[in-house]
């Protein structure tokens, strides 16, 4: 059975595995064959394949034992041994397959793998671990071929790229969320957007204007003062949960999640408070749009200071008019 | 708390099984992580305060576990090191932005110092899969790339 595989395998795979068995690893082999590591480490992993062996070091030995000690196999071991020879010179005599002691260095490296001076030295058990004994890896061609330079590069190019990626996806859920937050809300019946236009007419005289400004005015006015006092009531209530827990003696970490929401809260009123200062701004905005600009004479409109500026000129304007 | 239980559950699992068929370098990476982790939740404040200022434990933990990861992505003869350092780098990031920016609320903060663990597990788990899957193709595998004769 085994030996009908080992039939199955070529010349050039049964050279390289008499290299193997003489202590041979792929450069080396190479070296001698005259092509490439990859190639050589390509028939070596078909003969693997072939045998159905575990390690290039069990195949080589599968084939020791096949074709005997010092090349007693008359039929076709060495049928082909001019070809060999040819292609190996210095090392057709490389049939006395002596077992080196170094030989094991085909077992994986898992911990309880090597057997070394090193590795029963006081230091072996991190030797094993770091997998730095000096029998790990004299086999083998490095895949990750990058000087340290190139891989400081490109560790710092893929944490931009990852990051950028990352602010992608959030940035599209995001706006993905806002966008049917948006469609929820137009779907919802307007209430409050219809008495911002009292006299929304075809025909708006001056003076109806001024009127639908001050009406505005007034009704804004109230609602950004209400805001205000909002807010102020919010931070007041902040700050005696801080004292009310101090007073009456509690732990620190008392009431800390309704402190934060109302802090939250506070906060969010805050930023409605900010809205409203926006609004300002926008509303002195439509006043220059519906031709009533000159009456409140301000030209930059992000000038004016919360809570003050042209509005405040309101009661002025309703006297003109 | 189930998440963080999940979260332990998850990166034992991982790193038991790096340390069982991985190389070194997974070996190490599954350790790294795993003590990382324990000592994460040892040094960290308590809830109340937590994620509130910026965590000084938290940080040495993370820059100590950025430093292996270096070293792992530096000499390893592997490529998702270089992921996983990314990735890890990134959340460390989180206490700096924190750092700089008081404005960043606790729970950013706290997502952004953590959300990165689970892929980085995932490539512990996928290197330390093809590892092994080399290991039982070719019968070797490097651990370092200076392991390569011809590099030295």
């Amino acid at each position: 059975m085994t030996g009908g595989r080992i039939d199955q395998l070529t010349e050039a795979q049964r050279a390289c595995l008499r290299l193997v068995l003489s202590h041979h690893n792929s450069k080396e082999i190479a070296a001698i064959v005259g092509v490439s590591p990859s190639a050589i480490d390509k028939r070596i992993e078909r003969a693997i394949q072939i045998l159905g062996v575990g390690s290039r070091f069990e195949a080589a030995r599968r084939l020791q034992d096949h074709e005997g000690p010092a090349g007693h196999h008359p039929a076709h071991a060495y049928a082909h041994a001019p070809a060999a020879a040819g292609a190996v010179p210095a090392y057709a005599g490389a049939a006395t397959y002596e077992r080196l002691p170094s030989e094991p260095i085909d077992v994986p490296t898992t911990p309880s793998g090597t057997a070394d001076d090193r590795a029963s030295g006081p230091w072996g058990l991190g030797h094993r671990f770091f997998g730095t004994l000096p029998t790990d890896g004299i086999e083998g061609v490095a895949r990750n071929r990058s000087s340290k330079g190139t891989r400081l590069v490109k560790l710092i190019g893929l944490t931009v790229m990852i990051a950028i990626a990352s602010m992608a996806v959030v940035n599209i859920a995001m706006t993905l969320t806002s966008l049917l937050r948006v469609n929820r809300t137009a779907a919802a019946p307007l209430s409050s957007a219809a008495p911002a236009v009292p006299n929304g007419g075809k025909h708006t005289m001056l003076k109806e204007r001024r009127r639908a400004t001050d009406a505005v005015t007034a009704d804004f006015l109230k609602a950004e003062a209400a805001v205000d006092a909002a807010a102020q009531l919010a931070a007041t209530c902040v700050s005696t949960l801080l004292q009310q827990r101090v007073a009456a003696n509690l732990p620190v970490s008392t009431g800390t999640a309704a402190l934060q929401m109302v802090a939250e809260a506070s906060m969010d009123i805050i930023k409605a408070r900010q809205r409203f200062v926006e609004a300002h701004s926008a509303l002195i905005e439509v006043r220059r749009d519906i031709g009533l600009g000159q009456f409140y004479g301000y030209g930059d409109v992000s000038e004016c200071p919360p809570n003050e500026g042209a509005l405040r000129d309101a009661p002025r304007l309703s006297a003109v008019a | 708390m189930d998440r963080v239980w999940i979260f332990y559950a998850v990166q034992l699992a991982a790193s038991v099984f790096a340390l069982w068929r991985g190389g070194a370098p997974e070996r190490l990476l599954g350790l790294a992580l795993l003590l990382a982790a324990v000592s994460t939740q040892v040094l960290q404040d308590d809830m109340a305060i937590r994620f509130a200022g910026v965590e000084l434990d938290v940080l040495l933990v993370d820059l100590a576990l950025l430093g292996v990861m270096l070293a792992i992505t530096l000499h390893a003869d592997r490529f998702w090191p270089a992921w996983a350092t990314a990735l890890h780098l990134l959340g460390t990031g989180a206490h700096l932005a924190r750092a700089i920016s008081p404005d960043v609320i606790r729970l950013t903060y706290a997502v952004l110092a953590a959300a990165w663990s689970y892929p980085i597990v995932l490539l512990l788990v996928i290197g330390t899969v093809r590892h092994a899957s080399r290991i039982r193709a070719r019968g070797w595998d490097l651990d370092w790339s200076r392991q390569d004769p011809t590099l030295r």
